[in-house]
């Protein structure tokens, strides 16, 4: 390697073209991956998020650009805002203008942002003394980076926030090599701005800014000079911490107007945004971070093999460090907010990025492997990001319309238009409003006893009330619900409507509902049991099978659930149902795994066999009938099977329908269920 | 001189390119660790229960039984041929009296193999420049790996494994060592007779050692050494084939049967599942889910029972040795110990279902090599930078001492915690069980347990151990039936149970009725009153093998009664008389017989049979049976008629049943009439009763 007198190490210009094809590579692959699934429901992680944001998009879209962004979940006023509406703005006003659906509009808008931060993001690495290999490599690298390649198509602020923020920056640098008057006005409006869209990424980035500034200072040779670099900063980021003050002050009041929301004041949520002080020190707390590090940005081989060699150069140390502390910022300050989400690390995983680009640079530039080896290691670190990206998150993209939970479709179909539903039991979690279409008088757990207050908050409604919905059912809840269905004229026995959760809908939704409406069965413990010692309760999980079994036994417990509108058993391997079977017989059968089960290549089943036996006293056991499911290989092996078969003449004995784990024995996600059973 | 030791003392080159021990200081190590190694095991007298599975084998073949775990099954058991045909040899040359001896001779072989060990690294670091002192620590580091040590002696082939390892490492990174292909490949032959999955090691040692090569101080360009490889496999693939093509032979496949075991539990393997394990080597190593750390901890320190700093420090000595060779200014073999480290840590940590202690020695040798390396690097100038600080070389000194230190300790609480395992586990539960076993089976009883070793070699009975080490039965009902115990027991029907308490609540929990109605407790083994009170380190290990519960299938007992004879699994319900529907009947609880003999001429039968009302009147109930009649004269058996009834789901099955049947012509033999009950899945209140039988 030869170095040149100032330090830099030169390039080869091949080494350049290699960075070149590489960051044109990687955007090809990032702008692939963004692209899929755009017309997802925002039901592919952090649900909770995604729709809130998206329920604020469609009201705009609806009803106008509005300052105070609507999330009509807790009934009327529905004005509740958290963030500057930048991003919910310039997705509904395109919405409008061109009349396309918000949803695949609101994840294009969200890629877009985060391609406008990357040359701000360039233009502040360069400004701080990065390379141009380093800061190349550092682009390819984001682009390759699971958390990027993932929230950036999400309906979330994210990107706005990083693109608002990196533009501060960027402008800060701006502003220390050579101010004006505009520069700066500029700069203060690009503060503000990254301040009130979202205050957490924008406090991150004060910290670079920072140390830029601070060795600005040091080299400055003027007093002048340094006056002038004060100046710049103080007046940028005081308009940025003034703005976003202000933006937290005016969306607290307006919070404050819906009494339901009182637990969502500023007071109330800093605990929640900072966590405790001692947290910092928990050592669980680092391994929670850790764990999000290593596997949503990069895997823990890389940062081992690139920062540590970066380290060990003098012209490389200060300025990892100095990225990691700016990475280390946001959990350290936000630490609660930090360990529950994890895409709260876009807003700082850029510098750790930052810091492995240098890694990588000095891997291409100062290692002794031969080139072919070099640019075999940067590409293979970029292809690991794009694999661990492949092997989770982007797991949580097929199967979309799978994820939408079942209650929010039967919500959707016992209610109308134009109706709101009152729910229990999901404090102020948008999801099901949002899916089913309706809005939503949600009333979270610590106010759901109080009858005044949930008297006054319907009587303020300005729509007709749907449905009664409840979930996480318990008595007290279901009382409650009982007593707001008399109220309200609804219908007085609830009904089913999944995930064990009950609906109390208009009187002319009787026939709705599901096959299976009476007492819900109730689980036998694992183990093995004769049926007749069963309760009439636990009997009722073997509704779908004629005659009953005369045995079950299951390892994790043996119950019926509600798949679609049907009951069907739940046959986690490994389950043995115990007919008795004497005479001729006829044996039908239908069975599956749930798509839930394969949805998420992730954490998906690797098969299961389904098999049915015949045992006879004295006689070896014959297997009558067997198939395995693999169905997240197969897609043959998805939806109901069905067989149909004759058993042998004068078969007497036990018939024993069993469900056990794939060939290699795993269990996870095993998801089986016999749909019916009958042995004539 | 052996012309090895010969190369070891004297260099092939000129003594100022390649610095070499002297003899007197390799026979002064070798010496000092097989003193250790003995030391250990004079102190513990440990002998690690997977000896004995191989024992078992050895002892057969050296008494003439042939190379089997059970007489007459043709099942490769063993994983090591050297640590299966060594204890024979040893035996025999016990004249097969005395298995102690023969461990003790094993023991002694072992020792000697670690002390070879020991003195192979010595040389090695000698002739690599490493600093005499940091040479010294990489063997005192060796000497006091507990795991090394304890493993070295117990019975088990590490020993060997550390002596070829050795080998192999002085063989490819000592410079000017003549015939290097040969010694290569005869090291790895060694340690494919050792471990036939040494080829892992093999490739991760070589692969590290022409990633980081520098012929300047190998002397071997990278094709050479390529050519190096192929030529050393070829000798070492000669070497091991006679062994190979024998096993395909005589067992029909290559492959070790343990092998087949413990994969069949260990989960889908896939390329993808294999660089995540990579990718995340030093945070999972971090975080406990690594083995890294493992290699510097005591045996089965997952169990439980020491200090939480020490298992910090250990993972942090994991990941340093894991990426030493991060150091482009460190040497080749320095860099490719770190690599084969990390490499094998990667190995260990995805492919078996459990890292077993015995696996991890070579992993932690050669992370040895590694900081002996780097230590070196650290304390010496290379004449291409200046020399560290003295703050920085006092750290490294102080870092090697303290590892030193803590290996210390914990081989001084692993030697107090082995011979309290050896003298109160091993002897005073195992042992005691295998000879309570042996005196209490009857041959060919088979046994159903997950402790094989003591126990199998001291009953000498069939052994249907999980995961099926010795037992391919299990290993096709674990296919058939699940994983379940509880459901291979069922399926397997062994005549005796060792379990201990959370196996037996595990069965419980899985199938309340088996172990109560299909077994009978018939004697605890459990030492916890001494185990429990302890003061040792590490004592969950010991507490999870205090207590054993031995089951006994439950007999069936022929008792002669008025009606003939009756043969049923419970004796408290003998000759109970029932009546059902008007009709007087014996209780024959099923699964049950009642054998008559039929009166000469006679050639027509009339029985009732039925439930007792009691049997579905409350829970738990029967889950119905299966009434047969059958009759034998001679060799002929015919089934004259069967019925299952279930008076618990069917009305129509409750009260007496009448059958009238006529009799085959016994052809002037002897007739008798068998009155079989069979239960259903369960025998739960299978309160099943035949009438008198009428003949006519």
């Amino acid at each position: 390697m030869s170095v040149v007198p100032d330090g830099q190490p030169a390039v080869a210009p091949i080494d350049r073209r290699f960075c070149c094809a590489l960051l044109a590579a990687a955007f090809a692959v990032h702008l692939w991956f963004s692209l899929q699934g755009l017309a997802n429901r925002p039901v592919d992680g952090h649900e909770f998020r995604q729709t809130q944001t998206a329920f604020a998009i469609r009201e705009m879209a609806a009803h106008g650009l509005e300052l105070d962004a609507r999330l009509p979940v807790l009934g009327n006023p529905q004005a509740l805002p958290f963030e500057f509406p930048l991003y919910q703005w310039a997705t509904a006003a395109i919405s409008r203008a061109t009349s396309l659906p918000p949803e695949p509009l609101a994840r294009l808008v969200s890629i877009a942002f985060f391609y406008l931060s990357i040359p701000f993001l360039r233009r502040s690495a360069a400004f701080a003394g990065l390379t141009p290999t380093q800061v190349t490599l550092g682009t390819a690298a984001l682009l390759c980076c699971p958390i990027y390649l993932f929230y950036s198509r999400g309906i979330l602020i994210e990107s706005t926030a990083l693109c608002c923020s990196a533009a501060f920056l960027s402008a800060a640098c701006w502003n220390m090599r050579r101010s004006s008057p505009a520069r700066m006005a500029a700069g203060a409006a690009c503060a503000a701005l990254a301040a009130a869209v979202k205050v957490t990424t924008f406090a991150v980035f004060l910290v670079p800014a920072t140390l830029i500034l601070l060795r600005q200072f040091r080299s400055a040779d003027s007093r002048q000079s340094r006056r002038r670099l004060l100046t710049a900063a103080a007046l940028q980021s005081g308009a940025g911490i003034a703005a976003g003050l202000a933006w937290s002050r005016h969306a607290d009041w307006v919070r404050s107007q819906n009494p339901l929301a009182r637990f969502l004041r500023d007071s109330e949520l800093v605990r929640w945004v900072f966590g405790d002080p001692a947290m910092r020190l928990d050592p669980g707390y680092w391994t929670s971070i850790g764990g999000t590090i290593t596997g949503c940005i990069a895997a823990s081989f890389w940062l081992v093999v690139l920062l540590v060699p970066g380290l060990g150069v003098k012209r490389d140390r200060t300025m990892i460090v100095s990225l990691l502390g700016c990475f280390l910022a946001g959990p350290l300050v936000f630490a609660n907010v930090y360990r529950i989400h994890d895409y709260y690390f876009y807003a700082v995983a850029v510098f750790l990025i930052g810091a492995l680009g240098i890694g990588l640079a000095h891997l291409v530039e100062a290692s002794r492997l031969p080139r072919a080896a070099r640019w075999a290691f940067v590409a293979g670190f970029l292809g690991t990001g794009v694999l661990m990206y492949a092997r989770t998150y982007h797991r949580l993209i097929p199967f979309n319309e799978l994820r939408v939970p079942e209650p929010a479709r039967q919500l959707r179909d016992l209610t109308h238009p134009g109706e709101t539903i009152v729910i229990l039991g999901q404090e102020w979690n948008p999801v099901y409003p949002y899916l089913a279409g309706r809005h939503a008088l949600m009333f979270p757990e610590a106010t759901e006893t109080n009858a005044a207050l949930r008297k006054a908050a319907v009587d303020r409604l300005d729509e007709p009330v749907g449905a009664v919905a409840v979930f996480a059912p318990n008595p007290g809840r279901m009382r409650i619900a009982r007593q707001m269905a008399a109220r309200l004229s609804l219908r007085r026995e609830p009904m089913e409507i999944g995930d064990g959760s009950f609906a109390f809908p208009r009187r002319d939704q009787l026939n709705a509902g599901t096959r299976y409406g009476g007492e819900a069965p109730v689980l036998i413990p694992g183990g093995r049991h004769a049926i007749p010692s069963l309760s009439d309760a636990q009997t009722h999980n073997f509704s779908m099978m004629d005659p009953l079994p005369v045995e079950v036994a299951s390892e994790f417990g043996a119950e019926a659930a509600l798949v679609g509108r049907e009951l069907w058993f739940s046959a986690h391997p490994v389950t043995e149902l115990v007919f008795a079977v004497s005479g001729e017989h006829r044996l039908h059968a239908q069975f599956a795994i749930i798509p839930q089960a394969y949805a998420d290549p992730a954490k998906s089943t690797d098969g299961v066999e389904f098999e049915a036996v015949l045992a006879r006293e004295g006689q070896p056991d014959r297997t009558l009938v067997r198939r395995l499911l693999c169905p997240a290989r197969e897609p043959g092996d998805r939806g109901v099977q069905t067989w149909d078969v004759s058993l042998p003449p004068d078969c007497r004995g036990s018939l024993v329908f069993r469900t056990l784990p794939g060939p290699a024995g795993n269990k996870s996600y095993d998801w089986a269920y016999w749909r019916s059973i009958s042995i004539r | 001189m052996t012309p090895v030791l010969s190369q070891l003392t004297t260099p092939a080159a000129p003594r100022t390119i390649f610095p070499a021990a002297s003899t007197r200081q390799i026979r002064l190590v070798w010496l000092a660790a097989f003193a250790c190694a003995l030391l250990f095991a004079w102190h513990t007298r440990h002998a690690w229960e997977d000896y004995y599975i191989t024992y078992r084998s050895s002892r057969n073949l050296a008494t003439g039984n042939g190379l089997v775990y059970t007489q007459g099954e043709r099942l490769h058991t063993f994983t090591s041929p050297l640590g299966v045909l060594l204890p024979a040899l040893a035996s025999l040359m016990t004249f097969n009296s005395s298995d102690a001896a023969a461990l003790w001779l094993f023991r002694i072989m072992g020792a000697a193999s670690f002390g070879g060990a020991a003195a192979l690294i010595f040389a090695l670091c000698i002739r690599h420049r490493f600093h005499t002192a940091a040479a010294i620590l990489v063997v005192a580091w060796l000497c006091t790996d507990s795991k090394s040590l304890d493993f070295s002696i117990n019975g088990m082939e590490t020993g060997f494994m550390l002596l070829f390892l050795s080998y192999t490492a002085w063989a490819l990174f000592s410079p000017g060592v003549a015939r290097r292909a040969l010694h290569v490949g005869c090291a790895w032959a060694g340690l494919m007779w050792t471990r036939p999955d040494s080829f892992i090691l093999i490739g991760l040692v070589s692969a590290g050692a022409w990633l980081f090569n520098d012929d300047r101080t190998t002397g071997l360009p990278r094709p050479m050494l390529v050519r190096l490889f192929l030529k050393a496999g070829l000798i070492c693939t000669l070497m091991y084939l006679p062994w190979f093509a024998w096993a395909w032979i005589y067992y029909g496949s290559p492959v070790p049967h343990t092998v087949i075991a413990k994969s069949s539990i260990s989960g889908a393997k896939s390329l993808a599942g294999l660089l995540d394990t990579l990718l995340q080597a030093p945070w999972n190593t971090a975080t406990g889910h690594s083995t890294a750390g493992d290699a510097f901890l005591p045996a089965y320190s997952v169990a439980g029972g020491w200090p939480g700093w020490l298992l910090a420090t250990a993972r942090v000595a994991g990941i340093a040795a894991g990426f030493v060779w991060l150091n482009p200014r460190l040497d080749t073999m320095t860099r490719a110990s770190s690599v084969a480290f990390l490499g094998f840590q990667i190995y260990l940590s995805y492919f078996p279902y459990f890292p077993f202690p015995w696996y991890l020695p070579p992993a932690a040798l050669l992370a040895y090599l590694a900081f002996g390396g780097a230590l070196t690097h650290v304390i010496e100038s290379d004449g291409t930078r200046p020399r560290r600080s003295l703050w920085i070389q006092g750290f490294a000194w102080s870092g090697a001492v303290l590892g030193l230190g803590i290996q210390l300790w914990i081989v001084g609480n692993e030697a107090r915690r082995m011979r309290l395992m050896q003298e109160l586990i091993d002897e005073g539960n195992r042992l005691r069980i295998g000879r309570w076993l042996s005196g209490n089976a009857a041959p060919g009883d088979s046994v159903f347990l997950e402790p094989l070793g003591y126990i199998g070699f001291t009953s000498g009975l069939k052994m249907l151990d999980w995961p099926g080490l010795a037992s391919t039965e299990v290993v096709n009902a674990r296919a058939t039936v699940g994983p379940a115990w509880s459901a291979i027991i069922r399926y397997l029907k062994p005549d005796w149970l060792v379990l201990r308490p959370r196996e037996v609540e595990q069965i419980n929990k899985e199938d309340q009725n088996l172990l109560k109605v299909q077994y009978t407790a018939a004697r605890d083994f459990d030492v916890s009153d001494r185990v429990d009170p302890l003061d040792v380190r590490g004592l969950p290990l010991l507490q999870m093998d205090e207590k054993f519960s031995v089951f006994r299938r439950s007999p069936t007992v022929p008792v002669v009664i008025d009606s003939g004879v009756l043969e049923t699994r419970y004796p408290g319900t003998q000759v109970a008389k029932v009546t059902i529907g008007g009709v007087r009947m014996v209780l024959v609880h099923a699964p049950g017989t009642l054998t008559i003999e039929v009166p000469a001429g006679k050639t027509h039968l009339r029985v009732s049979f039925g439930f007792s009302p009691d049997a579905y009147a409350a829970p738990p109930i029967t889950d119905g049976a299966t009434f047969q009649v059958e009759w034998h004269a001679g060799d002929r058996t015919e089934v004259l008629h069967t019925r299952t009834l279930n008076p618990a789901t069917t009305p129509g099955d409750r009260g007496a049943f009448a059958v009238d049947l006529d009799l085959p012509d016994p052809g002037g033999k002897p007739a008798t009439i068998v009155l079989r009950t069979m239960p259903g899945i369960t025998d739960n209140k299978d309160w099943t009763c035949w009438s008198a039988a009428e003949f006519r």
